[in-house]
């Protein structure tokens, strides 16, 4: 439905006065843009476009290797010049896409380069050379999209340059210590971007995807520690290991010096947000570090308290998604200790009415208190 | 300010792009030319997808100055110094240490030079090339610099480059 329609639903249902109306309908037309002339001519060069790409594949092979990459090379002046230009003129969605094309297109590049010369190196170096090369250009860019591609390349650039790491080590507990030890760095190094006053204020999009990505993969990698204790590792934790805990130790520090910046405006999410930070240090690390024999309650005990904290700095920073997802999460883990206390009881008809009584009791308890949640949250003002 | 910084951007990739092709074409074009022996990885897969799965066919001179080298099983550590036969540009190989490479006319890694290769082929003559390199004699002309760099040009069968060589067929 357009905004006029809109408009004038709320005008008819006394929400909104002729005078605001009439402002609004002023100032979206300033705002709209030629939307159609935009996609035609889009449609327009993407048809060249392909074209192009049509006539290069039909005739790869004849195509000899340096034409290719001139080709190839011409291209990538071609999308520069015309990010410049875009920036000049003040496109900044049209900019926007072509430092995503570009990004992009500098991989297929190096994977270009690679096929042409026979380059036998390992993909993570490829990823190196693409991060390094595209570290200046993504930072130019300002939209959640293209923040949240950089740090998936970002991401699987460590994880695969880790696993080159650990597998340089040898088979042997050392190596598989080093890539556990190590695998929990970039949620933490994620939030120290997303804690950066800098980042906040210039690249505001590029803040909160950092902080999505690095609380999501911190929660979800203690989570996964925590099973740790229904099947702890046989010997003693090997050295390496305490390595990648210092390290995490150390960010952890500076990330609860700077918790106030991970909860901007939100003084009475400082505190929670520092008991999670340190629960996610202990829970992430301790059971890899501690654990010696099974111990199923402690790991359902260890996996309740991370989200309940959770929930709580969802609750304290007025931010009803995460309190909603933490409680669900809690939730679905109290049902899943339910049937594995009394899963020999499902075999039988009492057993399955006494699990269904125990959801149904679970979800009207959440249910009811997340209505209270809402209310709490609606109430209380942003400080 | 900020449009210094996007121009710097933008330039830097091509910048680098550049920076591995030069890298790529010097390494080829300053290096010693040889003709190395090949087979393939999984003799009854020779491709995976895109490309020719193979591995260096070393035939090991005596002596052994670096571990073992039997069955080509050498350890990534070492170097291989490579010295000419009557082939011309086929070499022998010596499994040496890396810090005894002084006296060798080419020498390379053990590590580049063991386990797993791959070769770009194009998709469409994927089955032809696999058909003759089972029947032929394969090789990787290649290009060793005077830093040990392995720097592959192309696959010869026959000692032709493998398209002449299918094409003559």
């Amino acid at each position: 439905m357009s905004i006029t329609h809109k408009i004038a639903e709320w005008q008819r249902a006394g929400l909104l006065s002729a005078e605001a109306a009439a402002a609004i309908l002023q100032h979206e037309e300033r705002q709209s843009r030629p939307y159609l002339l935009y996609a035609a001519g889009g449609l327009g060069a993407l048809t060249i476009v392909l074209g192009v790409v049509a006539i290069i594949a039909s005739n790869w092979q004849d195509i000899p290797g340096g034409v290719k990459l001139a080709i190839d090379l011409l291209l990538a002046s071609g999308v520069a010049a015309a990010i410049v230009l875009a920036e000049r003129r003040g496109g900044a969605w049209l900019r926007e896409l072509l430092i995503s094309i570009y990004y992009g297109f500098v991989l297929a590049s190096i994977g270009l380069i690679s096929q042409v010369y026979h380059l036998g190196g390992a993909t993570w170096q490829a990823l190196l050379a693409w991060s390094a090369l595209t570290f200046v250009l993504v930072t130019r860019g300002r939209s959640a999209g293209l923040a949240s591609a950089w740090i998936i390349g970002l991401h699987t650039t460590y994880y695969l340059g880790l696993e080159a790491l650990v597998d340089g080590l040898g088979p042997g507990r050392e190596g598989e210590a080093l890539g556990v030890g190590l695998v929990s760095l970039p949620p933490l190094l994620c939030l120290i971007v997303a804690a950066s006053a800098s980042v906040a204020r210039w690249r505001p999009l590029y803040s909160r995807a950092f902080a999505r990505f690095g609380w999501s993969g911190a929660l979800l990698l203690a989570s996964a520690a925590s099973f740790v204790l229904y099947d702890p590792p046989p010997a003693a934790p090997p050295r390496l290991l305490l390595l990648g805990a210092g390290v995490a130790a150390a960010l952890t520090g500076v990330l609860v010096v700077r918790a106030s910046k991970l909860v901007p405006g939100r003084p009475a999410a400082i505190t929670p947000t520092r008991v999670l930070l340190l629960l996610i240090l202990v829970l992430g690390y301790g059971p890899l570090l501690l654990a010696s024999e099974e111990q199923r309650l402690l790991a359902a005990l260890c996996f309740i308290a991370l989200w309940a904290a959770a929930a709580w700095v969802g609750y304290a920073a007025h931010n009803v998604r995460v309190l909603n997802i933490a409680t669900a999460v809690i939730g679905v883990r109290l049902i899943t200790v339910y049937f594995e206390v009394f899963g020999s009881l499902l075999d039988t008809g009492l057993g399955l009415i006494t699990g269904g009584l125990f959801t149904v009791g679970l979800t009207y308890l959440w249910a009811r208190k997340r209505r209270d949640f809402a209310a709490h949250l609606a109430e209380e003002p942003k400080q | 300010m900020n449009n210094r910084l996007l121009l710097v951007a933008v330039v830097t990739p091509i910048l680098g792009l550049l920076a591995l092709i030069g890298r790529a074409e010097l390494n080829l074009q300053n290096g010693r030319e040889w003709h190395l022996p090949i087979t393939g990885y999984d003799p009854r897969d020779l491709l995976s997808g895109h490309y020719l799965r193979y591995q260096y066919a070393l035939d090991w001179q005596p002596p052994d100055r670096c571990g073992s080298a039997s069955d080509g099983a050498i350890d990534g550590g070492c170097c291989v110094c490579l010295s000419p036969t009557d082939e011309g540009r086929v070499p022998r190989f010596h499994n040496v240490r890396c810090d005894e490479v002084a006296g060798c006319l080419s020498w390379a890694r053990g590590g580049d030079l063991i386990g797993e290769q791959r070769f770009f082929v194009p998709a469409e003559r994927a089955k032809e090339l696999e058909d003759a390199l089972r029947s032929r004699s394969a090789r990787i002309r290649a290009s060793i610099t005077s830093d040990g760099v392995v720097a592959v040009d192309t696959l010869l069968l026959d000692g032709e480059p493998w398209q002449e060589a299918l094409a003559a067929e």
